[in-house]
């Protein structure tokens, strides 16, 4: 899967928690889910549940402490998929 | 050091399902878990362990530069709770020991983490207000309530953040010792400030 197909995933599981727009629209890799898309924090827990549960694998405790932004989120994600 | 959460408890009814299944796993030790099942009122124990662990990661993001998810790092190894209004705890992350002060009510829970040893006062205040008014009231608020504490006049105070996003307070652009944090979740917004002993 290529970055943007991930990109495109990764913003799919996201829109229901994000609670600003504009920057859901305009979302890059630079994008932090809690500073720049008002996300909050508890519903981080829920995002990786729902990748989880998208993608197939189990994202453990030292993984997950880098979800916090689309980069963090789109480099665990393109590491559990080759070690698959 | 201080750290302060807030949190807006029927906002946090609609955003977060505590018992979806895995939920718990991510956040809470299995002490933490017991906490939870023990009490008469389990929901606001999620809430008021998950406001302890944001406190306490408040501190601990400006004491390390960086910002992370790691809920169950931030472990709560004691609590005491008065009539389900008030209640302190002891947390830990790393080597590091943590007291925190928490409000219950049934509209919100808010606590105050500090490192140990504490020495010094904490000024806190929390209130109520529309969101596009949290930011601007909560540097108001707190401006106001460190240059009455320092004696210095609110125009010469400012506040700046670092990398962190952590807030600061500036005196004509020199950055203080005091600590400061703010908080804000639906409707609710909270600062709390510590200073250094000889601000009595």
């Amino acid at each position: 899967m290529t970055n943007s197909e991930l990109i495109e995933k990764l913003k799919k599981i996201i829109k229901p928690y994000v609670q600003d727009e504009e920057a859901f629209e305009n979302l890059s890799e630079e994008t932090n889910f809690v500073d720049d898309l008002k996300i909050n924090s508890a519903n981080l827990v829920d995002i990786i549940l729902d990748v989880e549960d998208e993608f197939g694998f189990e994202i453990e405790d030292e993984a997950m402490e880098n979800m916090i932004s689309v980069k963090g989120a789109i480099d665990i994600i393109n590491q559990k998929l080759e070690s698959k | 050091m201080i750290g302060n959460d807030i949190v807006d408890l029927k906002c946090a009814q609609i955003e977060s399902n505590w018992q979806r299944p895995g939920f718990f796993e991510k956040i809470f030790t299995s002490k933490e878990v017991n906490f939870i099942q023990d009490s008469s009122n389990p929901e606001s124990i999620v809430w008021l362990l998950w406001s302890i662990k944001e406190s306490v990661y408040k501190i601990v993001s400006k004491m390390e530069g960086r910002r992370f998810f790691a809920p169950k790092k931030i472990a709560c190894e004691a609590l005491s709770l008065e009539f389900l209004q008030k209640s302190t705890s002891i947390a830990s992350y790393k080597m590091h020991s943590f007291i925190i002060s928490s409000t219950l009510t049934d509209d919100f829970i808010h606590s105050i983490a500090r490192v140990e040893p504490i020495h010094n006062d904490v000024y806190s205040n929390l209130f109520y207000a529309e969101k596009q008014k949290q930011s601007i009231e909560l540097r108001r608020q707190s401006i106001a309530a460190y240059s009455s504490i320092i004696k210095i006049e609110p125009m010469e105070l400012s506040i700046k953040k670092d990398k962190t996003g952590a807030p600061y307070f500036l005196y004509r652009n020199m950055p203080q010792a005091a600590d400061l944090s703010f908080s804000h979740h639906g409707n609710y917004a909270a600062y709390a400030i510590t200073t250094p002993s000889n601000y009595h």
